[in-house]
């Protein structure tokens, strides 16, 4: 079991988490748990598919903890009560994200994106990933991290905003 | 009276767009606002380059390896369970 799925579940784990030591972790408790609960598994599903599904559950559990150590990212910017009219604007006159993207070489600019990923706050990469790796529903995005619709978009739009500046930044 | 939306409120809107479905009402303010407001133009673009570009790096992600040391360890911590 182990040779056969452990790196498949460490890279899944990376593409959520940036801290290799606590993916690798998590992926060990994926171990024991489905050890502990191998019975539950049903024979007809793949044991890759239900592993990860175990592991997936530790990844959303450790966000939901680690959630309770920062303050709540959303009511930052809830506070920025500065002209609201105009903010966006400031943020926007040098924004090429386009060119990026078409001109450079693909490996490259997705390595770029990477590590602006690994700049936003842990939960937003958490949600980030649930979007587009697991292409889950927002429903059950809001479900996993216990929060409402309109803070899912609100997020979203932040971490774009913050992903846009940083890889702009990369490029001037 | 306000009866525009801000770009706050657009840029949002656009970013709902792209996870569930937008009333014909929101779309049409996004799509008047868009007209009058270079920055918005901008995000609704930029938005939707990103999120291709996010579709493609998560498609492709990179991969991680334990050493055959670690597996080992793994394999003797989880015989102890």
């Amino acid at each position: 079991m182990i040779d056969d799925h452990s790196d498949y579940l460490l890279s899944f784990a990376m593409s959520k988490l940036r801290d290799i030591d606590l993916a690798k972790d998590l992926v060990q408790d994926t171990f024991v748990s489905a050890l502990t609960k191998i019975e539950t598994f049903e024979k007809r599903s793949k044991l890759r598919t239900w592993l990860t599904s175990i592991l997936n559950r530790k990844i959303i559990d450790h966000w939901r903890k680690a959630e309770t150590r920062y303050t709540d990212p959303i009511s930052n910017f809830f506070n920025q009560n500065d002209d609201s009219r105009h903010w966006i604007l400031e943020k926007t006159t040098n924004s090429n994200i386009k060119n990026i993207d078409e001109q450079i070489n693909e490996t490259e600019t997705l390595t770029e994106l990477g590590d602006c990923l690994d700049t936003l706050p842990e939960k937003w990469r958490g949600i980030v990933a649930s979007k587009y790796l697991d292409e889950k529903e927002s429903e059950q995005i809001c479900n996993d991290f216990d929060i409402t619709s309109s803070n899912l978009w609100v997020i979203m739009h932040r971490a774009k905003l913050l992903l846009r500046d940083c890889l702009n930044s990369k490029w001037t | 009276m306000d009866i525009m939306k801000n770009c706050q409120e657009i840029t949002q809107d656009i970013e709902k767009g792209h996870m569930t479905k937008l009333s014909i009402k929101e779309r049409l303010e996004i799509r008047v606002h868009s007209i009058l407001c270079p920055p918005c133009r901008q995000y609704f673009k930029d938005s939707a380059t990103i999120d291709n570009m996010l579709k493609r790096r998560f498609r492709h992600p990179e991969q991680y390896q334990f050493s055959l040391e670690e597996k080992e360890n793994m394999k003797k911590n989880i015989r102890k369970v």
